[in-house]
């Protein structure tokens, strides 16, 4: 089943002389349930492509299908609902908000949505993240590796159709990088989460399912698919 | 609570001094705006008080030819009225006239009259007088005694001698007894030939009292009627004409206050959200909505509007209450009665309403444009730290090498920096120029205001004028001379007019053949001499017999329109009516006078213009030959107010009556309406400049904030503390430097035309007074402004560890 399709994606910087093409018409299906890492040298677009795909920057051509919603139609409005809900993003600096607990940093697409909080599911995904003792604090008292472990328990908790994560490791040391990489195959396998990575890594990249290298905004090499 | 309203609340809090800053301003402005309205509110009700003390509680007043219908008035339900109409006019002996109304006792509540004893007339044989009459004539009268006067009954016409006795004595304190000296007690009907009136108040003053009032004035067949200041002051009569005014002057003022208030709390909201541009980013990309972050500046706005409200509108009052406190002995001075009624601060529920809606209102905008901009925040602002401000280009930056020069690298950046954020740098100078223009402004219009009010840019004027019968002069100057007035001049005038039209220039006046009214003058001779003199003449040669030598007076010989031919050397003719004029109403005097010499102006100091002749005192009386004609005393003196109250008591003595003019005390007054007004204006503006001043610390210090990375960084390539010092220093004294390069000018030229407007419709003569001194310590203040902010952002980055700051990116 296709979570997600691509169609003829550009992205375009600049204009005239000046013009940079972050993305060049890129094509990209992915199964609902697979794990894709993301590789390509810097300024390559794999950034802008995660990003469009995220609804968090918009493509100046094509179109992206998030399980059959076309997410570039959206207005600005029901693409903030959509990313709440069915999108879950991961960064290299974390991005967790300072003043907020772990707990309400977790919980916050739910908490955004006007949900209730379920205690069971919190209690349930801080144990998986080993952050039961630590949902009263705030992220500054948290080391690196927990901080990132409460931005992939906020990407996850609200089962989106699609996890994204950008260079998840990219500010660990190797044990907390083995650990994030880990928790993310964990939750891919046990409850089939689609999982799409950028990473420099090649010793990640190759622990993933599929591979795909980008260059100059285009794909360049797409290994080990499930077609 | 929502996770996006616990999280502004959480970035409130964490961040306490621009908290507290941002509070202090939205308290001042809320201070301000209840200040306006609670001022605005007690001074109508201190008004209303007072004219009530003074006046009465009657609103309107119908006039009737002969009787009141009494029927109808009797028929009209939910008001208390009186009826009342002068009956006669008493002569007692030895005393002056009294003149006598006759009224219901309702008249007592309506025109607040008070007795100082004995009690409202019983029959039309009694009567109630005032205090002041029984004082001026000197009359030793008692509370129940029986007089003899000579009455003219304007009923009948008839003249008889009647007598009253006096059933009471009332104050002379109510405007009731302007007009009249005692009342009787209505008991039949008023003139056939003379005025009744109904004087009446509502049960309840509406909307409709005013339909009411047309209505009982139709029915009635009143052929006048008049309405009360009381009535005028509830907004109810159809006259709107001071409410409006009171109105228009109140808008003016919020809008005055809302603008520089928005400007300033704008500032703060804008300050939060550049602050936590970061977090609705964050927020954004986990799927937070625009109405979400845009909600999150409202509630800010909530959070500072639940506290700052309440804690303004306390301010405002207890500043209002301390402030009629200071100026509660200025409060007499003004009033022309004075009824003893207590300036206090007075609230009503609209008013609080009205204070609730406006700061709301004020809350509500500043907040406008900080809430768009969260609202477009986009998650990439999180992702790539990127900045949202203007990008600018490298050329904009680039300063001259002279500034690098003259202030070394540190001025080099301290200027670019200044030219990279424009936003702060508006803010800052526009804050700083706009309260140095109103604080300079404010001070020379009220330093031109009171020399005009004041007239002390020219001459002093007298302080009391006292217009009397020649027959008494002599007794007055005596009295004048004892009592060591500081300097006086005396005049007699007596009405002519012009009859040698040849002297006129105008070609209208010659054609449309109008009279030409003049004023013959005399001097008393000290006065005279001096004068005279002065015109380079000599006063012996004005006083000789053979023929009349004057003085030709006329205001325009020096303009550039004149009225008359140069009569210098030239005899003309003028015609008057004598005094006795009962045998023959058309009969005129001609007379003829050369003039000796053309003036402007008379000796007179006081500034009001006239036009005629100056003769010489011996001459005026064997001219004119008038039996005593009125003479007016010119008197200068430092306690006018003493000096008029023992020249009313020697003018009893001698029987003189006398009109006497106290411009000491009108000037004292008019000063100090001046007071209080400079009180308002000036508190006015220190709490505009102390919203300016908070808005500026409030800047400042964020900008420090938001660039501790950046001082750890260039500190981190080798600036010295003290460079780093000079280059924060140099560039916000850069922002001072340029508001005042703005201020100043823009403060003279509304100085130039404050002055230009001022002694273009008052046509007296101020002198433009520039004020140095005050534009020094204007801009010393501003500095000292920006020196403070510094001082208060400054220990931030002080003492800061270089790789702390710089981890914090």
């Amino acid at each position: 089943m296709k979570i997600l399709e691509t169609i003829g994606l550009c992205k375009t910087y600049g204009s005239g002389d000046t013009m940079v093409k972050a993305l060049d018409g890129v094509d990209l299906t992915v199964e609902k349930g697979e794990f894709v890492a993301v590789v390509g040298p810097s300024g390559s677009g794999k950034s802008t492509l995660m990003h469009i795909v995220g609804g968090v920057d918009s493509a100046s051509d094509g179109k992206v299908l998030i399980d059959s919603t076309d997410v570039t139609a959206l207005d600005e409005t029901a693409l903030a609902i959509f990313r709440r809900r069915q999108i879950g993003l991961i960064y290299q600096f974390y991005n967790l908000i300072p003043i907020l607990t772990v707990e309400e940093n977790l919980t916050l697409p739910l908490l955004l949505d006007g949900r209730k909080v379920d205690r069971r599911q919190v209690e349930n995904i801080a144990e998986r993240l080993g952050l039961t003792d630590r949902l009263k604090h705030l992220p500054s008292q948290l080391s690196g590796g927990q901080q990132q472990r409460v931005s992939i328990g906020r990407a996850l908790i609200n089962n989106p159709a699609l996890v994204l994560a950008d260079e998840p490791t990219g500010n660990l040391d190797s044990e907390n990088s083995r650990e994030v990489i880990s928790l993310l195959r964990q939750f891919n396998r046990e409850l089939g989460q689609t999982v799409i990575m950028i990473t420099h890594d090649e010793g990640i990249a190759a622990s993933a399912d599929r591979l795909i290298e980008i260059r100059d905004g285009r794909i360049v090499r797409d290994e080990g698919g499930r077609i | 609570m929502n996770i996006v309203n616990t999280l502004t609340l959480r970035h409130v809090a964490a961040h306490k001094k621009r908290s507290v800053l941002t509070l202090l301003a939205v308290i001042v402005s809320v201070a301000m705006v209840t200040a306006v309205f609670t001022a605005v509110y007690s001074f109508i009700e201190f008004m209303k008080d007072d004219v009530a003390a003074a006046d009465g509680s009657w609103h309107v007043q119908f006039g009737y030819e002969g009787d009141a219908p009494l029927d109808y008035f009797r028929g009209v339900e939910g008001i208390e009225y009186c009826v009342s109409g002068n009956i006669m006019s008493l002569a007692p002996e030895g005393a002056g006239e009294l003149l006598l109304e006759s009224a219901d006792e309702t008249v007592v509540d309506l025109r607040n009259i008070q007795f100082a004893e004995g009690s409202f007339p019983k029959s039309e044989n009694e009567i109630l007088l005032t205090d002041r009459y029984l004082e001026d004539n000197r009359l030793d009268w008692k509370v129940g005694g029986t007089y003899e006067m000579t009455a003219l009954d304007y009923r009948t016409g008839e003249q008889s001698v009647k007598s009253f006795t006096l059933a009471g004595i009332a104050l002379d304190n109510v405007s009731y007894f302007q007009s009249r000296d005692a009342v009787t007690l209505r008991q039949g009907g008023l003139s056939k030939n003379n005025m009744a009136f109904v004087t009446v108040r509502f049960d309840k003053l509406d909307s409709e009292t005013s339909g009411r009032v047309d209505t009982i004035r139709r029915e009635s067949g009143a052929v006048q009627y008049r309405t009360s200041e009381l009535y005028q002051f509830s907004g109810f009569s159809g006259d709107k004409s001071m409410l409006a005014a009171v109105g228009s002057f109140l808008l003016i003022i919020l809008a005055i206050i809302v603008f520089t208030s928005v400007f300033m709390i704008r500032n703060s909201f804008a300050v939060s959200y550049r602050e936590r541009e970061k977090y609705l980013g964050m927020l954004a990309s986990v799927g937070a909505t625009g109405r979400q972050k845009r909600g999150s500046v409202y509630f800010e706005g909530l959070i500072f509007a639940l506290i700052g409200i309440p804690l303004g509108i306390g301010a405002g009052v207890l500043g209002i209450a301390v402030t009629f406190k200071a100026i509660s002995g200025y409060i007499p001075v003004i009033l022309a009665q004075p009824t003893g009624t207590v300036l206090r601060v007075r609230l009503h529920p609209l008013i609080i309403a009205g204070t609730v809606a406006v700061s709301a209102l004020t809350i509500f905008i500043s907040c406008l444009i900080p809430a768009r901009r969260a609202s477009r925040v986009t998650p990439i602002v999180a992702i790539r730290s990127v900045n949202t401000g203007r990008q600018i280009s490298a050329k904009r930056l680039r300063t001259p090498k002279i500034w690098e020069k003259l202030f070394g690298f540190e001025g080099a950046l301290a200027a670019k920096n200044r030219r990279r954020d424009p936003r702060t740098g508006r803010n800052i100078t526009f804050a700083l120029a706009m309260s140095v223009v109103l604080f300079i402004s404010v001070t020379t219009f009220s330093m031109m205001f009171e020399k005009m009010v004041t007239n002390a840019g020219v001459v002093r004027t007298p302080d009391l004028y006292v217009d009397i019968s020649g027959s008494y002069r002599e007794d007055v100057e005596s009295f004048l001379d004892s009592k060591k007035a500081d300097d006086r001049y005396s005049v007699t005038q007596y009405p002519a007019q012009l009859s040698d039209r040849s002297l006129l220039l105008d070609e209208e006046w010659n054609s449309g053949g109008g009279e030409v009214y003049l004023e013959i003058r005399a001097y008393d001779d000290k006065t005279f001499d001096a004068y005279v003199k002065k015109l380079g003449l000599d006063p012996n040669g004005l006083r000789g017999s053979d023929g009349i030598r004057a003085v030709f007076v006329d205001p325009s010989s020096a303009t550039g329109y004149k009225r008359f031919a140069d009569a210098t050397g030239r005899t003309i003719s003028v015609w008057y009516q004598p005094a006795d004029v009962s045998s023959d109403s058309r009969k005129t005097v001609e007379l003829e006078m050369t003039v000796a010499a053309v003036a402007q102006s008379g000796p007179e100091v006081d500034g009001y213009a006239w036009t005629g002749l100056i003769v010489s005192g011996e001459t005026f009386y064997s001219v004119f030959s008038l039996e005593d004609p009125s003479v007016r005393f010119c008197v200068f003196t430092g306690d006018y107010r003493a000096l008029e109250t023992q020249l009313k008591e020697r003018l009893a003595d001698i029987g003189a009556a006398a009109e006497i003019y106290n411009a000491g005390a009108m000037q004292e007054s008019q000063n100090a309406v001046l007071t209080i007004a400079k009180v308002f204006i000036y508190g006015f503006i220190a709490l505009l400049t102390l919203i300016a001043v908070m808005n500026i610390v409030n800047s400042i210090s964020n900008s420090m904030n938001e660039r501790r990375t950046e001082f750890a960084m260039i500190r981190s390539v080798g600036m010295s503390p003290k460079g780093l010092r000079r280059m924060i220093c140099l560039e916000n004294f850069g922002f001072g430097l340029t508001a005042l390069l703005w201020a100043f000018p823009v403060s003279a030229a509304i100085h130039a035309l404050m002055y230009y407007a001022l002694s273009q419709s008052e046509r007296t003569e101020i002198p433009f007074e520039p004020q140095p001194l005050l534009y020094l310590a204007s801009g010393a203040a501003a500095l000292a402004v920006i020196a403070a902010a510094l001082l208060w952002s400054a220990d931030k980055i002080k003492d800061e560890n270089i790789m702390d700051s710089l981890k914090n990116e």
